[in-house]
């Protein structure tokens, strides 16, 4: 992967970890839709706490060619620290890099080096944007425009049409299907001013940890460049605290190969 | 006793050592040369793309302050603009309302990012004048979706002049926004320089950025040539806040970016910025205008510039000390070899003055050409190297004239180069020149 | 020769795996292309509650492994020159190393590895065996980490030339910087302090006699977005000459610089004078100075079409030679010197005082594979050197073809000169190099939970 990649990847994912959570509740025969958009909401920007996954993220990019990689991530929200270490492809197994705010550190185990970059200057290259930064609420942002009853697979779902309620709002419009029996988000439509499809994101499966829905394996299809798709698939999820030496240089060294 | 000539034949009598230090001599002059030259073409280039795809050389654009704590881009209040413009005298000789929006664009499953400028079209003529096209024409442009593409771009997305394209970008409140484009012409290549900017009609484009159909973001001008950019920025802005009007302050650049160096930290190419702005806005009401030249946004385009300069003065520099350490061991070998003949030359009357004379006369000869020789070498392998066409456009295309290389030699920095080298290799040698000098003829002639 | 080339599409070079072992992993990238909503969701089990695996991932073939490893790897370089233009000239060069290597990590504080190579030059059979590394790991409560063994140790930035990388035990291979390199027998103790690391070294060639431990200390610390070094190295019975070090690596004006500085209270490397017009061979307790610097940049195209390297590297050696040509025009005699035991065979390189290399690539152009590279590097002393100009191709990582034109320039007996094999100066037309890199890994379980005898065969991409 490169660095750009993976770059974007870790981007990609403390964005997703954000996203895609929702509140378990009763469903209800009269539900309030604003509340369920709270729900979402509250469980979408995740604490800043200790957080471990192993995550798979498979492109199909008919223009950049195809890609399945798998990594272990070591998030440390307080260190604004990322330690990322790669398990596939296999070529690859072993390589590491340590994130600490704008210091780089790859650690070659194969002449036992570190090299250390500087990463300022570089955020502009990776595809990474301000608003995936910027965190979203449903709740403030959007008005439920529409909401009916429909089925997706074998769930019972709400699908919510919503509009934004300013014009600085990322996506104008959204439908969103959400379970009637947990409130988890299942799928969501993301349109543009002109209302043209930009995104279907899928959420089939969900891990339920201390409290919180994080989706386990997320689809996105891209509206408008044909058969660009990215699958994310999380596993081995963890909010246990980490060891403190795991983000440091003789942690990257010590589990080299 | 002929000096220059003397020199000349002492080395000449010694081949291999002249080449060698000579090629090394070579070597550092010949790059610097050619990376001044690069340099120098790189900025000359990047200007004349900024120009090209800004449409214009001063630009004034505006802002209105939202409720939410953001800035969005748009011109408000033109005829207090109109007004200033008026009153300042400036011989302005074009001037074109302007909105532009990054955008990727996308046919089937290729996309292409890239900024699109919305200027007015009346027909199919607009500020563009007749630019050369490779294929379509400008009477696409009478259709309101009508859309120019650089052939770079085009070739990427495999589009033809008639087909539909979208456009994604982003509206000036931050919203997504997607339109469909047909295209109307393509750029031919060599048709004007390498921008890389598409061109559409300015109602379309506000559409596409959520402004009013007859808004705009900016106003762009071209003074009368000789104009100064700086004086007419700073007498629009006087004229502006005359009026009442809030106005950014200017930072100001250096007319000359090479002069000062660019903006070291805000540097980064197009397309590469987050645009994060660390300062904090203040609220303000209306529109507030902000005020820049050609040069200014020029300037941030240096930084690569500035880095492929600083990397070559080095390593010129750690190459001429590494000559100059040459020059005193070559000389110091010479010495060795040649005391008899110069205890000979002394015998025969010739002055201690003399042989230090001769001595810097050979390092003379050696450093100057070599240095010289490395400049022409480097002035062949400029037009060589300029006759390649460029892989592609994107961000390299900016330093680039219609795709290709372009080398602005200057003369005062081939010059200075050839007269740093002579000066270095002179004092290198004066040493052992002192040396060869300071040889008593009986001495020398007794032999070693 | 490896370190900056851009990363390789994996997914060619796991089907090329696919098809070589003949594994079901193609069938495994074929799934999943497109599923309908019905088939996402057609299954009722929606949430799942998983037991939280924080210290299996840390764990899982990282930090410990549920059996001791075998590991193999074999590297190639074959390369055929037609030199000078001369068919009956041709050089051909050979290199292969066959390394063989075991690694167990039955807790998270304890880790034994080692590491043999078998190198080859010329014939297959004309090898050696050596020790490349064999040490244990035990951490203090994840705390203080101590190595103990044989270890590489690597504390140098520098591309082609690092001076201060005291404790490797050979210098940078040139022809392919980021190899492997032998470190030494050392007890080493590190902490992490927050992102700063201590370390500190306890080296030996024989452990009898307590003034052979040499004694050595480095510090990295972090300041902002540079990283710097500072160390020492210390023997008591100054067979290995007192050294103070430091290392720099800063952002500055878009491109990442490093630098190195070492000062050395004299030299234990024989330097070889000739003032008495034959050589005579010493070693000095004179202070001297060595520095490097140099710096990386690196472009990558937004769309993938190509990837742009661009290195430079400028090494003072204050213990070089004053007399730049000397040993060019005594080279006859030098090696007699290396005959003798007087001198040993590396003595005769990086014995000048001013070097410098210079590299640029532009690799994967258009995500082919294919790329150009450019290099050059030479002893500026007395102005010998080697360059060339070839074009490469990788289809898959670590498997890459280059050919194109090299020269070895210079007086007679020069350093980069004598470097090519044949001890003349000259050129390659149509050089040809092959290089692969292969590893294998093995698994047997001898321990940890339900350890039964089971051999697991990975072969790993790096083929």
């Amino acid at each position: 992967m490169s660095k750009r990649s993976r770059i974007r990847a870790f981007l990609f994912l403390s964005f997703l970890a954000a996203f895609p959570a929702a509140y378990a509740q009763t469903a209800d025969a009269n539900p309030d839709f604003r509340k369920i958009l709270t729900l979402i909401d509250e469980r979408s920007t995740f604490p800043k706490i200790d957080f471990s996954a192993v995550v798979q993220m498979k492109t199909t990019d008919p223009e950049k060619g195809d890609s399945d990689e798998k990594s272990a991530f070591f998030r440390r929200d307080s260190l604004d620290a990322f330690l990322i270490l790669q398990l596939e492809p296999s070529t690859k197994k072993g390589q590491g890099m340590l994130l600490v705010s704008d210091n780089l550190w790859k650690y070659d185990p194969v002449s036992r080096k570190f090299s250390h970059s500087s990463l300022k200057d570089n955020y502009g290259d990776s595809a990474a944007k301000n608003s995936d930064f910027r965190s979203s609420s449903k709740a403030k942002d959007y008005k439920v425009a529409a909401a009916s009853s429909g089925a997706l697979g074998k769930f019972d779902c709400w699908i919510l049409e919503l509009e934004a309620v300013r014009d600085d709002v990322t996506y104008p419009f959204m439908k969103l299907w959400v379970s009637k029996s947990d409130n988890l988000l299942l799928k969501a439509e993301e349109y543009s001013l002109t209302r043209r499809l930009l995104r279907t994101s899928l959420f089939p499966s969900y891990s339920k940890l201390a409290d919180k829905y994080i989706a386990t394996r997320s689809i996105f299809q891209d509206g408008l460049v044909a058969g660009k798709r990215t699958e994310i698939i999380i596993t081995d999820l963890s909010v246990k605290a980490l060891p403190d030496d795991m983000f440091t240089k003789s942690y990257l060294e010590k589990v080299g190969k | 006793m002929n000096i220059w000539k003397t020199a000349a034949r002492n080395v000449s009598r010694q081949r291999r050592r002249a080449v060698l230090l000579g090629g090394a001599v070579a070597l550092g002059s010949g790059m610097m040369v050619l990376v001044d030259s690069l340099t120098g073409g790189m900025a000359a280039a990047m200007k004349a793309n900024v120009t090209a795809a800004n449409v214009g050389e001063l630009y004034v654009a505006g802002s209105v302050w939202r409720e939410n704590g953001t800035a969005s881009k748009r011109l408000d209040d033109e005829s207090t603009l109109a007004a200033v413009m008026a009153d300042a005298g400036l011989k302005v000789t074009k001037s074109l309302r302007k909105t532009s929006a990054e955008t990727t664009l996308v046919f089937g499953s290729k996309t292409v990012r890239l900024g699109l400028s919305g200027i007015p079209w009346d027909g199919a003529s607009s500020a563009l004048g007749e630019p050369q096209l490779s294929s379509g024409n400008l009477d696409g442009m009478k259709d309101a979706s009508g859309i120019i593409l650089p052939k770079d771009a085009a070739d990427r997305l495999g589009v033809k002049a008639g087909e539909s394209i979208l456009a994604r970008a982003t509206t000036v409140t931050g919203q997504v926004n997607v339109l469909d484009f047909v295209v109307a012409g393509i750029l031919a290549p060599s048709g004007g320089d390498m921008f890389t900017s598409a061109y559409a009609r300015l109602e379309k484009v506000n559409d596409l950025v959520n402004l009013p159909k007859d808004g705009a973001q900016q106003t762009n001008f071209y003074l009368a040539k000789g104009g100064d950019l700086d004086a007419a920025a700073d007498a629009i802005l006087a004229g502006l806040r005359a009026k009442g009007a809030v106005v950014a302050d200017r930072v100001k650049t250096s007319a000359d970016p090479m002069a000062n160096g660019g903006p070291g930290e805000d540097g980064g190419l197009p397309g590469m910025s987050l645009g994060l702005s660390a300062t904090k806005l203040e609220p303000w009401s209306g529109t507030k205008y902000t005020i820049s030249t050609l040069d200014e946004v020029a300037s941030q385009f240096m930084t690569p510039i500035m880095s492929i300069k600083s990397i070559g003065a080095i390593v010129f520099v750690a190459l001429l000390a590494i000559c100059m350490v040459g020059v005193v061991n070559t000389f110091r070998m010479v010495l060795l070899e040649r005391t008899r003949e110069i205890g000979t030359m002394r015998a025969m009357g010739v002055k201690a003055r003399e042989v230090m004379r001769l001595f810097l006369a050979e390092a003379v000869i050696m450093t100057g050409g070599g240095s010289l020789f490395g400049m022409a070498v480097a002035f062949i392998l400029m037009p060589v190297m300029s006759m390649f066409e460029s892989a592609g456009g994107g961000v390299f295309a900016l330093f680039l004239r219609e795709g290709h290389l372009y080398f602005q030699p200057s003369v005062s920095g081939a010059l200075s180069c050839v007269l740093l080298t002579i000066v270095a290799g002179s004092l290198a040698a004066l040493f052992p020149a002192r040396q060869a000098a300071a040889l008593q003829p009986a001495v020398a002639l007794r032999g070693i | 020769m490896n370190a900056n080339r851009p990363s390789r599409n994996a997914v060619a070079s796991l089907l090329l795996l696919a098809s070589l072992i003949a594994s079901p992993l193609l069938a495994a990238q074929e799934a999943n292309s497109s599923e309908s909503d019905d088939e996402l969701f057609g299954d009722a089990a929606l949430v799942t509650v998983p037991t939280e695996t924080a210290k299996d991932i840390a764990g899982a073939g990282f930090e410990t492994s549920k059996g001791l490893l075998f590991g193999g790897d074999l590297s190639l370089v074959q390369s055929v020159d037609l030199w000078n233009g001369n068919l009956s000239q041709a050089k051909g060069m050979r290199t292969q190393n066959l390394g063989l290597n075991f690694d167990a990590r039955p807790s998270d504080s304890f880790r034994v590895y080692g590491r043999g190579q078998y190198t080859m030059t010329s014939a297959v059979m004309d090898g050696t065996f050596s020790i490349q590394e064999l040490f244990a790991d035990v951490s203090w409560n994840r705390t203080v980490n101590l190595r103990v063994g044989k270890q590489a140790a690597n504390w140098g930035v520098g591309y082609w030339w690092s001076p201060a990388d005291i404790l490797s035990l050979s210098a940078i291979d040139q022809s392919d910087p980021s190899a492997r390199r032998a470190g030494p027998v050392a007890i080493k103790a590190s902490m992490p302090i927050g992102l700063n690391q201590a370390s500190i070294y306890a080296t030996t060639d024989a452990t009898d006699n307590i003034d052979q431990i040499g004694l050595a200390g480095r510090f990295e610390f972090v300041l902002g977005d540079s990283e710097f070094g500072l160390g020492g190295y210390y023997r008591r019975d100054g067979e290995v000459k007192p050294r103070l070090v430091g290392t720099a690596t800063v952002k500055f004006l878009g491109v990442n610089w490093y630098g190195e500085a070492v000062g050395s209270f004299g030299s234990e490397v024989p330097t070889v004078g000739f003032a008495s017009g034959s050589p005579v061979v010493s070693t000095s307790d004179e202070f001297f100075f060595q520095g490097a610097a140099g710096f990386t940049w690196t472009a990558t195209d937004q769309e993938k079409r190509w990837n742009i390297v661009a290195m430079g590297e400028y090494y003072f050696n204050g213990r070089g030679a004053e007399d730049a040509a000397a040993y060019a025009d005594h080279r006859a005699q030098l090696l007699g010197l290396v005959a003798g035991g007087a001198l040993g065979g590396s003595d005769l390189l990086g014995y000048g005082r001013h070097y410098a290399g210079l590299y640029a690539s532009a690799e994967d152009l258009w995500s082919s594979g294919l790329g150009l590279v450019a290099e050059w590097r030479s002893n500026l002393g007395e102005a010998s050197g080697y360059g060339r100009l070839v074009a490469a191709y990788e289809p898959v990582a670590d498997f890459r073809a280059e050919a194109g034109g090299e020269i070895h320039y210079g007086p007679d007996g020069g350093e980069y000169v004598f470097m090519n094999g044949t001890g003349e100066a000259g050129y390659a037309v149509a050089s040809l190099r092959l290089w692969t890199r292969t590893t294998i890994d093995v698994a047997y379980p001898l321990y940890g939970e339900g350890a039964r005898p089971r051999l697991t065969l990975v072969v790993s991409g790096r083929f």
